[in-house]
């Protein structure tokens, strides 16, 4: 079996605070990413999914603190130096963020923005340099590239500025795509767009994305794996049909339970009490006890371990949803 | 659309210079006595005051007079000044080089400056360089720079001697090529740096603000996972972003600039425009003193027209 | 000093605007050293007949004497004690500043909180006039108005204040805008509240900060523009100011330091005094409207 192309062990990332214990963003998250993957990462605001993606690629405030394990084709990224991260950075590992209208440098036409992704990574003449900023115009789905390249920011729409961001991404055919939440800022139809661009990337050309995202629906439909995250910490990973159809931790059913749905006959969505914990004071044991439905006073003792449940499929549960006798509701 | 938006701002530039003029005018006429002695100076003969009435056609009802008074503005006479005798415009010519020496590289000197210490304070915010130049910049533009001027001299001056203390060229020498302009340099030494010193504070100031706001943006982050260097990071993104700000300042501020180059003129004894407006408010050369404002209100409005079009064409929204 | 005031505010957060960095320390830093700046030159000019028994006009036998034990600043050239005339000299520079400054941010408020709240075209019409009114040189114009009308403290103080309300007017103006969309102001209008009573009762106390901070940057460039009107001459020999004094030095700059020195560092004392409470006050106001 090859390697992963991405693997991450024990990440944690951690902000200083004035008299008192470093406040955890991430506290030891763990997974991996296969070539070609597409994984998904879901979890409220605040669960630390950005920070998590963020840190791959070094990407993180310059008071944070990160400690762990991060290998991307066998190379350790946290020991990298300032150059070898930039030469990571737009080039096998790329990112797309999440606001497309202030991704895009205002006073800078788009195509120059385009054309710098590449020529950061390899020197290029101005003619070839055009010539590739066009067929990635096309690549992504932007008609008359030629015209556009030339065109600023504030010309373009909310979709098609994600195209453009898209485009910086993947102009050094990344190995790994990282998407943080790709569609939120955007309009219904233009979403599909975008998500029919994502796996057009990935199944012409073999990206792997990470796909962050609180859209389930969406995760069903493109993922293989998924990650739920809370609070810091990976509360449930494993392939898509399993978590999705037969949720193991509790937030993970709670978040299926309060997804609207068009087969069933639903009388009141049902939304999670509480609120996710302030990361300076965490809660004794697990931190999702507090607001749990499930929640057994062994809960609030210790924090559970992360442990398989089936093959390939992780939760980090004392209780188990399995063990539970409930009616699927 | 950018014709149109050009237009636009000097018919604005064309509409403050007629309000100035007309400005002046009321202002003579507000003034206590009689506008004659005013342009005729003091203790003129009966015969020269009546003259003086005709030629200015103040024995005309005022709306008429207005008119003359616009319209020989608008062909650059000003009238004649008193202490020169010569017309005012000609005086004014004369020795406007010396103050645009002056201010032109104080301001480029400033920009330098100012850019240069706003950019590495907001790199570095917050911290103990951000807290030094944002501390020093404001000092820079708080104490009055005229009185640091008076300081310069003393030290510089008088004290090590190492520049001339007034003056523009040394007065009995017959320097000519790399000579000559090493003497004016000398002398050129303290009265631009004083006259910097404000303005490159205010641009500091300003650039660092700019510059932390739009590190503080997305594209940034964007541009950084793209694996953009620092440097290119700092100067193509960021700056580009700030620089209109930084346009603007030198817009706004350089009304402030030509009043500081009035008063440095006067403490190195620099043969400016400044000099010139000073000796007219004591000589009460009135013809001069008003010629000389119309003038620099002219020189500003055309500024801030130009610094306006500057930023239009640098930021590509404002262009619709 | 026109686009410090707004710069001022803007940058401070108080303007609301998304994703601001906060500020550390460097706000109430700020605030002390410029309290205490002001405070020391209010406390020599106020107390000026307790702090010395020399008369600022009185003349002297000796003249253009070095600081000493007998006259800690000096005397110029009519044998006047300098340290007299600093302390006294500050009544006038402080008094024009503060009324000029209270003329116009009196001014510049009333015209920024009809622009802000009756909006439209009066808005329109009066940023106009604002923006042309800010190109001109206000200094030179200032100069040449009172050159022309002659000098004297109350035309002085009327010229600078009326010259200088655009700043105040615009950062009210702007704060006007925000408040007219928060709710209760909406709750105002259908409470039946007067359009008068509205801006009283419920504007006003919410612009106050930004006035503050308006005036105090005001003030310091109220106080700015004197000095250099009583520098180039324009100021009243028999009530001498700081810039007056300063003009004095000059003709003796060669010969009397201390004739420069001194009147000068009060001037720069309390201009940066002034800059930096503006400027702690913006900050801090911003943070509190954060919480």
């Amino acid at each position: 079996m090859t390697q992963p192309l991405l693997t991450v062990r024990d990440l944690r990332v951690e902000f200083p605070a004035r008299d008192r214990e470093p406040i955890a963003a991430v506290g030891g998250v763990g997974f991996s990413v296969e070539a070609g993957e597409i994984v998904g990462i879901v979890g409220e605001s605040g669960s630390g999914k950005t920070m998590t993606v963020r840190a791959l690629l070094r990407l993180l405030p310059k008071n944070a603190e990160v400690s762990g394990d991060i290998r991307f084709n066998g190379a350790d990224v946290l020991a990298m130096r300032p150059g070898e991260v930039r030469g990571l950075r737009g080039g096998a590992m790329a990112m797309v963020f999440q606001d497309p209208m202030t991704s895009l440098n205002p006073v800078l036409r788009v195509g120059d923005q385009i054309g710098e992704a590449i020529e950061v990574h390899h020197k290029t003449r101005r003619g070839t340099l055009r010539q590739r900023v066009e067929a990635l115009f096309t690549r992504v789905g932007i008609t008359r590239g030629r015209e556009r390249a030339r065109a600023y920011p504030h010309e373009f729409s909310g979709g098609m500025r994600q195209r453009a961001v898209t485009a910086m991404a993947v102009a050094n055919d990344p190995a790994l795509l990282i998407a943080d939440e790709p569609t939120t800022a955007l309009d219904v139809t233009v979403q599909d767009q975008i998500i029919d661009l994502l796996l057009d990337l990935n199944q012409r050309s073999n990206t792997a994305i990470l796909l962050i995202t609180h859209n389930i629906a969406l995760v069903a439909s493109l993922c293989r794996r998924v990650l739920v995250m809370y609070a810091g910490r990976i509360v449930e990973d494993g392939p898509v049909e399993a978590v999705l159809r037969a949720p193991q931790h509790p937030y993970t059913w709670s978040l299926l339970q309060s997804v609207p749905r068009l087969d069933r006959e639903v009388e009141r969505l049902a939304a999670i009490p509480g609120q996710p914990p302030d990361p300076s004071m965490p809660p004794a044991g697990c931190r999702f006890q507090p607001r749990c439905r499930f929640a057994v006073p062994r809960c609030a003792e210790a924090e559970p371990p992360l442990d398989e449940v089936e093959p390939g499929h992780h939760a980090r549960c004392w209780v188990l949803m399995s063990n539970l006798a409930v009616a699927a509701q | 659309m950018i014709v149109r938006s050009v237009l636009r701002r000097l018919l604005t530039a064309a509409f403050l210079v007629f309000a100035v003029v007309a400005a002046t005018f009321f202002l003579i006429h507000l003034a206590p006595g009689d506008p004659a002695d005013l342009m005729a100076g003091d203790a003129p003969t009966p015969e020269f005051r009546a003259e003086v009435r005709r030629a200015y056609g103040l024995d005309r009802p005022v709306p008429e007079q207005f008119l003359t008074f616009v319209g020989k503005a608008a062909q650059g006479d000003f009238g004649t000044s008193i202490y020169y005798n010569k017309p005012v415009f000609q005086v004014i010519w004369d020795r406007a080089p010396a103050t645009f020496l002056l201010t032109g590289s104080a301001i480029l000197l400033a920009t330098f400056l100012g850019v240069l210490l706003g950019v590495a304070a907001a790199r570095r915010a917050p911290g103990k360089l951000d807290t030094l130049i944002t501390g020093g910049s404001l000092i820079g533009y708080s104490v009055p720079g005229f009185w640091i001027g008076q300081l310069l001299v003393l030290l510089f001056a008088v004290e090590l001697g190492w520049v001339p203390t007034g003056g523009m060229i040394s007065a009995r020498s017959h320097y000519t090529g790399f000579a000559y302009l090493a003497d004016l340099g000398r002398h050129m030494a303290l009265p631009v740096f004083t006259l910097t010193i404000f303005m490159a504070a205010m641009i500091a100031r300003f650039t660092r603000a700019a510059m932390v706001e739009a590190f503080d943006q997305d594209y940034i982050t964007v541009a950084e996972a793209k694996g953009v260097s620092p440097g290119r990071i700092v100067w193509h993104h960021a700056f580009r972003n700030a620089v209109v700000t930084v346009v603007t300042v030198v817009g706004l501020e350089f009304g402030a600039v030509l009043a500081g180059a009035l008063v440095i003129e006067i403490i190195f004894g620099w043969p400016g425009l400044g000099r010139l407006f000073y000796d007219a408010i004591y000589r009460r050369d009135f013809p001069l003193l008003t010629g000389s404002f119309i003038f620099t209100s002219i020189a500003v409005v055309i500024v801030n027209a130009l610094t306006d079009i500057a930023c239009a064409a640098l930021d590509p929204r404002v262009r619709r | 000093m026109t686009i410090v005031a707004e710069t001022a505010i803007s940058e401070s957060g108080m303007i609301a605007r998304p994703r601001r960095r906060r500020r550390g320390s460097g706000a109430s830093l700020s605030l002390a050293v410029g309290c205490v700046l002001i405070a020391f030159v209010l406390a020599g000019v106020l107390l000026a007949p307790w702090l010395t028994g020399a008369k600022p006009l009185a003349l002297g036998p000796d003249t253009l004497q070095a600081p000493g034990w007998a006259h800690p600043m000096g005397t110029d050239d009519l044998g006047r004690d300098v340290y007299a005339r600093v302390l006294y000299g500050g009544r006038v520079s402080l008094m024009i500043g503060v009324v000029s400054a209270a003329v116009g941010v009196a001014l510049g408020t009333t015209i920024g909180l009809i622009a802000g709240f009756v909006g439209g075209a009066t808005d329109e019409a009066l940023m106009r006039f604002t923006e042309a009114f800010q190109i001109l040189p206000r200094l030179l114009v200032t100069i040449v108005v009172v050159a022309l009308l002659g000098g004297g403290i109350g035309k002085v103080i009327m010229v600078i204040g009326f010259l200088s309300w655009p700043a105040t007017a615009r950062v009210i103006r702007s704060r006007a805008l925000v408040l007219r969309s928060e709710e209760f102001m909406a709750a105002a209008v259908l409470s039946g509240a007067s359009w008068l009573r509205r801006i009283v009762r419920h504007a006003l106390p919410n612009v106050w900060g930004y006035l503050l901070v308006s005036a105090s940057l005001q003030v310091a460039s109220a106080v700015l523009s004197e000095a250099f009107l009583s520098f180039l001459g324009l100021g009243d020999p028999d009530r001498p100011s700081w810039g007056f004094l300063l003009q004095q030095g000059q003709l003796f700059l060669q010969q009397a330091w201390w004739l420069t020195a001194f009147p000068g560092l009060a001037l720069a004392m309390i201009i940066l005094g002034l800059n930096l409470l503006g400027d702690g006050l913006a900050t801090n106001a911003a943070r509190r409207g954060r919480r």
